[in-house]
């Protein structure tokens, strides 16, 4: 399940926000060693405080998985300011269809659950949850700086990036910046691929409301 | 709580310098009785002044200051030396001093400043920053508030950094071209005949992540050469004197 959490909202979500900057230290400061601004156990950037919108996954004890932070290219974006060698001469998008994905990461909770399969679901669920925002905001495409090997289990969950240029070498990485696109189509191929069921993206939720939605109907009934 | 994250954030982006800044951590401050507090963010140069945002008394902050105490202030260098947050007190601080740090934290009780909790901030390309919350006594109320929010401060004071150091400094437009600090300090070494590797050593950086910042100075301004990026820094100082 993937909920959205929009900056009117950061205060319902509070905790959940604490928990994704968390989770983004243990993956880009502990596991891929990114040189990263951290307080504690927590990772931040320059571009959490231009009001992102942020997707979590969640497994079904509501436990925070994965995050992909979304923001428009009308504003500051790290592919115009951080990285604009990516553009490959060209400019960098800014329009109000066009909104860019960044700090994408995923992380399951405990050891034991830590399968291919589990990571493979966190993943396209989140890419799913990206495309219905982007139909929701009637997005054409989200632009992304990534790396070579992100490349290639996009193009396995059949949403592949369209390149802005070659690869290149970045610190330790080799990043790579592109389009995705935003569509019904794409977003049923990865579905298909992800043997996902319907909708991820759940758009309540928050200060313990309505987190679980057979608990509501329980209520209700 | 909720509400109170939310109205520091709203707060947060709708508020430009220092002093509106302040007041949007008044109010969360006072919201959750934490009235006493201090953000400190360390200048990257060597020399320069740290730039301080608190509710301290104004006579103690100015001798701070004065003093360039934030380079022996004994809560600073824990906050340097590691960005896990602390409490701190007499008791914490006490071991090891120097003659000139007692002196500081003598002082510093006379303003009512005995013990805190403190939340670094570490950025490997910027500044250290550090939200200090202090009280006068280790009350109950401070150690309930401090255990039973602590992850909530923690993202406060990492947002007002992010903020705080947006707001205070901002992109330099040269050309019609945003730099980062970053890449202006960069190109303003290189201006004056500095090399990548120079250029790194000077800011304590690696050679490849200078060249990448100018690099990147370059594709901006939609230049070939160093040479020419460093002449339209020129140019728009000319313009600007």
């Amino acid at each position: 399940m993937i909920q959205l959490i929009t900056p009117d909202r950061y205060g319902a979500f509070v905790g959940e926000l604490a928990e994704m900057h968390r989770l983004r230290y243990r993956v880009f400061k502990e596991r891929l060693g990114w040189d990263v601004e951290v307080s504690g156990d927590m990772e931040i950037d320059d571009f959490d405080a231009y009001r992102p919108a942020y997707l979590l996954q969640m497994d079904d004890e509501d436990r925070i998985q994965g995050c992909v932070r979304l923001l428009p290219t009308t504003g500051p974006t790290m592919l115009r300011d951080t990285f604009p060698l990516l553009l490959d001469g060209q400019p960098a998008p800014g329009s109000d269809t066009i909104w860019e994905s960044s700090r994408f990461g995923v992380d399951l909770c405990s050891r034991h659950e830590k399968s291919g399969r589990s990571i493979a679901r966190a993943t396209y669920e989140l890419f799913a949850g990206m495309i219905e925002f982007g139909l929701m905001h009637q997005l054409t495409d989200i632009v992304t700086v990534t790396d070579a090997r992100m490349e290639r289990i996009l193009r396995r969950a059949r949403w592949p990036l369209r390149r802005f240029g070659p690869p290149q070498a970045i610190g330790n990485t080799l990043a790579v910046a592109g389009y995705l696109e935003v569509s019904p189509e794409r977003l049923m191929c990865v579905r298909e691929a992800g043997d996902l069921v319907g909708r991820v993206m759940r758009v309540t939720g928050g200060d313990g409301h309505h987190a679980n939605p057979s608990q509501a109907i329980g209520a209700a009934a | 709580m909720h509400g109170i994250f939310q109205a520091f954030i709203d707060g947060l982006v709708t508020n430009g310098d220092a002093q509106s800044l302040r007041s949007v951590l008044v109010q969360a401050g006072e919201a959750l009785d934490l009235t006493c507090f201090a953000y400190i963010c360390l200048p990257s140069r060597r020399g320069d002044a740290p730039e301080l945002i608190s509710t301290y008394p104004i006579e103690w902050t100015d001798h701070y200051l004065q003093q360039s105490y934030a380079r022996l202030d004994p809560v600073i260098i824990e906050a340097l030396a590691t960005p896990e947050p602390f409490e701190w007190g007499r008791e914490f601080l006490g071991k090891g001093l120097s003659k000139p740090q007692h002196r500081l934290l003598d002082e510093a009780a006379q303003f009512g400043i005995r013990c805190g909790f403190t939340i670094p901030i570490h950025d490997p390309r910027g500044p250290v920053a550090a939200v200090t919350f202090a009280t006068e006594e280790r009350r109950a109320t401070f150690q309930r508030c401090i255990e039973q929010h602590r992850r909530v401060l923690q993202l406060m004071a990492m947002y007002f950094h992010a903020h705080a150091r947006r707001r205070l400094t901002l992109n330099r437009v040269v050309d019609g071209v945003a730099l980062s600090p970053r890449e202006l300090e960069c190109l303003e070494w290189a201006a004056q005949g500095k090399s990548a590797w120079e250029i790194g050593r000077l800011l304590n950086i690696s050679r490849r992540t200078a060249a990448f910042h100018l690099d990147n100075t370059k594709t901006k301004f939609g230049v070939r050469t160093i040479c020419q990026a460093v002449a339209k820094l020129a140019a728009s100082k000319a313009v600007a004197e």
